[in-house]
């Protein structure tokens, strides 16, 4: 449904193409990755967090609640434990959740 | 007209066993022959890293035999919910080994939470709290890790090899090109369930958004409607009341916060229904009908709850977590106070995962067809499996194909032959230029006509004899302008065969929504003609389907402990 690509940070590493449940990644003529068929996205967000430098964030569209709010997933690794870390943007606004062993729930 | 055949490029592969499709089932299955020594293909359609249910995670194992109960209270909970109509068998021993598959997903890196007395952290009776974010990662790694499993990722398979009543194989589209043939003796059914069949409830761009993978077409039935497998319980649709939109559970709110459901009114009224899942979801449909609605889920909730309602959901649902911050940050729920998140149902699914719609197995898992197996959703008879239950079933599945694969028992002819059909079938859908019609434009006109004509979200769960009848007439005219359509390129030819695969699963279910005469779950659907609950219809629907027609096979209920296809008591 609602990813996006932000070019900036895309090293074209290819990672996200091997994860998409419904394989809907394809690299794009720019090089870039692509969303062929946004209608079939799960929003499950496995490309968000497969992407080692945060290019790819996930939102949701207006008739969803959406109202421009991005959210990434970087993953964390700490003494063999993995968390990842969330963070959510929009204009001024920010907000930012770890998950993960001894998180809590 | 000239017609130019198209040729699919063929890769053919010889294997002990095949398992089809790569979610949880799967990876286990695949994992558990290979450990017997069996070469094992493993038929994925996308990447097994995160494909099928378990995309997003899960914040709770919900299939859990919890302290102070047996596996038979398990087993009696799941036949109470499913109103009589689940296999004691299936879930008997199925529920004995839900437990061993907790700690066994433990053993490969699951977090799941633990109480103060160091003991795994029950939420209700049936239910343990996970990090299970990267559940199916970790089981992904497993098969990977596994010698004697080989992975064909990308490829989504289209027909059993089936000549005769035994099953030799299966043919796989390849995404880029080509096809793949994975000759094999014994064969794990694994597809999961189907999902748009019915109109979803979301719209444009995001239809996607929908509680089941949109990416389960419902393949694993297709292949087996068609290669004749008997099928059973498909009139048990699956309904799922969740958030509103986000189609998030609510359980993680009602379980892990504590939320209660009110009405419009602001009044609580689940008490007023009764408490299986299907008069769950009838709750909030009727306050909603009777002018009561919407209906929320309220709880109190700190700042502190607040934040690890966010992070459940972040576990399992990241969507839900992104409607809840852009309500926070627009400032209508800061702070400590009430949370409340409106729910609503979802349109109505096929699958054996939460309801009983499938293949018809013994047992052991066996299908009615001589070297096919069937395990988690996509096979029938035993709903509440969620993930542990899936994984239990494709280790019973693996044992006895081992044991038949070992034994030598199987001895399966044709391969080459029905390849070739299959193929022939395949390629003749190609042409250098598409017609006007396309695959999208099928599965819309299928979408609308169960919607309408078979009790979808639009008609309020609701249908009758000639809605039935109506929409048999439709999937009938569907089928043939499905067959006569033509497509270019690899993409559009797979988008297609989902198409087709969706309107077989469409047509056995209409079959099986007109023979069940009365209204057992009105939560997933209402006959109009036969209101109430029959005590005469207290039997399976199962069904074959012979030369293109769908006939209706009744069965006794099986209430013992071992089912076996041949046993006289039920033939």
């Amino acid at each position: 449904m609602g990813l996006r690509m932000d070019k900036g940070l895309c090293r074209g590493c290819g990672a996200c193409l091997a994860v998409c449940p419904g394989d809907l990644l394809a690299e794009g003529q720019d090089g870039f990755p692509l969303l062929a068929e946004p209608d079939r996205c799960w929003s499950c967000a496995a490309c968000l967090k497969s992407c080692p430098h945060g290019a790819i964030s996930l939102w949701l569209s207006p008739s969803l609640g959406g109202r421009g709010l991005e959210l990434t997933a970087t993953e964390e690794t700490e003494g063999g434990v993995r968390r990842l870390r969330w963070r959510a943007w929009r204009d001024g606004l920010r907000a930012e959740l770890v998950t993960g062993p001894g998180q809590g729930y | 007209m000239l017609t130019l055949t198209i040729p699919l490029e063929t890769r053919t592969h010889r294997f002990g066993a095949a398992v089809v499709g790569g979610g949880a089932a799967g990876c286990l299955a695949a994992i558990r022959l290979a450990e017997r020594g069996i070469g094992v293909a493993l038929v994925e359609k996308a990447h097994i890293e995160r494909s099928g249910c378990l995309a997003a995670g899960v914040n709770a194992l919900n299939a859990y035999v919890g302290r102070g109960h047996g596996p038979g209270d398990y087993a009696d909970y799941a036949l109470a919910d499913a109103h009589g109509i689940a296999r004691a068998d299936l879930l008997l021993s199925m529920a004995r080994r839900l437990n061993g598959q907790a700690r066994w997903l433990e053993g490969l890196g699951l977090s799941i939470h633990r109480d103060q007395e160091g003991r795994y952290a029950e939420r209700g009776w049936r239910n343990v709290m996970v990090n299970g974010e990267n559940l199916k990662p970790l089981l992904a790694a497993a098969a990977r890790a596994a010698p004697g499993v080989t992975i064909f990722e990308r490829a989504a398979a289209t027909h059993l090899l089936a000549g005769d009543g035994s099953v030799a194989g299966v043919v796989a589209l390849a995404a880029g090109q080509g096809a793949l043939v994975i000759e094999a003796p014994a064969v794990l059914m694994a597809t999961g369930g189907a999902s748009g069949i019915y109109r979803p409830a979301n719209d444009g761009r995001a239809r996607g958004q929908s509680w089941y993978p949109p990416f389960n077409t419902g393949a694993g039935l297709a292949m087996g409607i068609r290669a004749g497998a008997e099928m059973t319980t498909l009139e048990m649709r699956f309904v799922a009341l969740r958030c509103r939109e986000t189609m998030a559970p609510t359980g993680t709110l009602a379980l892990g916060a504590g939320a209660r459901q009110v009405n419009g009114l602001g009044e609580p009224y689940e008490a007023r229904y009764g408490r299986s899942t299907s008069q769950r979801v009838l709750a909030a449909r009727r306050e909603t009908q009777e002018g009561r609605g919407p209906c929320f889920l309220l709880a109190e909730a700190s700042r502190e709850a607040r934040e690890g309602i966010y992070r459940a959901y972040l576990n399992m649902c990241p969507s839900q977590t992104l409607r809840l911050l852009e309500e926070d940050l627009a400032g209508n729920g800061t702070g400590d106070g009430a949370m409340r998140v409106e729910i609503g149902p979802s349109e109505p699914f096929v699958q054996g995962g939460h309801t009983a719609g499938g293949y018809w197995v013994d047992t052991g898992r066996r299908t009615t067809i001589g070297g096919l197996w069937a395990a988690g959703d996509v096979s029938g008879g035993a709903p509440q499996k969620y993930a542990t239950g899936a994984l239990a079933e494709a280790e019973m599945a693996a044992e006895t194909m081992a044991e038949a694969i070992l034994g030598g028992g199987l001895s399966p002819s044709g391969a080459g032959v029905q390849a070739r059909a299959a193929l022939d079938e395949l390629s003749a859908l190609l042409a250098q230029e598409a017609g006007p019609i396309g695959p999208a434009d099928i599965e819309e006109a299928l979408q609308r006509t169960m919607d309408l004509y078979a009790g979808g979200l639009g008609s309020g769960f609701r249908y009758g004899l000639r809605e039935l009848s109506e929409a048999e007439a439709r999937l009938g005219a569907l089928e043939d302008l499905a067959s006569g359509t033509r497509v270019s390129g690899q993409r559009a030819l797979a988008r297609l065969w989902e198409a087709r695969e969706r309107l077989v699963v469409a047509r056995s279910l209409v079959a099986h929504l007109k023979a069940r005469r009365e209204t057992r779950w009105p939560g997933f659907g209402e006959f109009s003609d036969f209101p109430g609950l029959d005590p005469s219809q207290e039997s399976y629907v199962n069904s074959v389907a012979r030369d293109g027609r769908i006939e209706i096979i009744r069965r006794p209920l099986v209430k013992g402990d071992t089912y076996g296809h041949g046993d006289a008591a039920w033939a």
